[in-house]
């Protein structure tokens, strides 16, 4: 049975030096995050009793990038979560039937949850910020 | 002198628009590939000084873009960077072999990448 995963006080542990380096291309981060998460959610809907292998490698590969992408920017407890949802889709690759569609799914939310408050708590860069952290903004190429 | 290409392969929307962001505003000239394929495609067409590539990405892996680079005469002067989410030792003991110059686990900075960068292409950065 794969575990489930609920928000608690890790799952929003935030690297704030990280945070500070990439501060210029949040808005860079959450557009990714929202477009995948949405990603996510349409796989985990198409994702029946039986585990296609396609399907979960697909769900697999979105999953580890928006890993990268949070653990990069700071967000470590979103990094964590998706990591061990990344885990479990591994497992299933190589034994399928690990984990239904609605664990999945609830999975997904509460990653999407994490991001939402890691979102609030950060808010989208103004482009004043932006053109004195690089010089340029970014949000203009 | 012209400026420096540098091929940047990642299927992460936003680790591919940042680095091509911070890469041109150091003076390079960025071309950005979503997968390996495309990556396979771009190191042919624009023979890049430096290639940047991500591990796991659809179709073609970063290592097996990198196997391809170092199998060919051509290409051989071509510095290449590998970068990983995974972070663990078993990355870098397939990234070096494959024929890597360099390889950044993530999380990595903006201002390491720059600085590597330039440190691989020598006189020849922007």
């Amino acid at each position: 049975m794969a575990q489930t995963l609920t928000p608690s006080g890790s799952a929003h542990y935030i690297d704030r030096r990280a945070v500070e380096r990439w501060h210029p291309f949040l808005h860079l981060y959450f557009e990714s995050m929202e477009a995948g998460i949405a990603e996510l959610r349409s796989l985990a809907q198409q994702f029946g009793e039986t585990s296609k292998p396609e399907l979960l490698r697909m769900l697999h590969l979105r999953c580890h990038g928006l890993k990268g992408a949070s653990e990069t920017v700071g967000f470590k407890g979103l990094a964590s979560l998706l990591r061990r949802l990344e885990r479990q889709l591994e497992k299933d690759l190589v034994v399928p039937g690990r984990i239904s569609a609605g664990e999945l799914i609830k999975q997904i939310e509460t990653i999407a949850s994490v991001y939402r408050a890691s979102r609030e708590m950060f808010g989208k860069p103004s482009a004043e910020e932006e053109t004195n952290a690089s010089g340029q903004d970014p949000r203009s190429r | 002198m012209p400026a420096a290409k540098i091929l940047v392969a990642d299927d992460e929307p936003f680790i591919a628009r940042s680095l091509s962001y911070v890469l041109q505003r150091s003076g390079f000239d960025v071309y950005v590939a979503k997968d390996g394929e495309e990556a396979y495609q771009l190191v042919e067409k624009v023979r890049p000084n430096l290639v940047i590539l991500d591990v796991m990405m659809p179709h073609r892996t970063g290592y097996e873009v990198c196997q391809h680079i170092r199998s060919r005469e051509d290409l051989r002067a071509m510095k290449v960077i590998i970068l990983s989410a995974k972070g663990q030792a078993s990355d870098l003991e397939e990234g070096l072999p494959a024929g890597a110059d360099a390889y950044v686990p993530k999380p990595f900075s903006p201002a390491e990448i720059i600085a590597m960068v330039q440190d691989l292409l020598g006189e020849a950065a922007a």
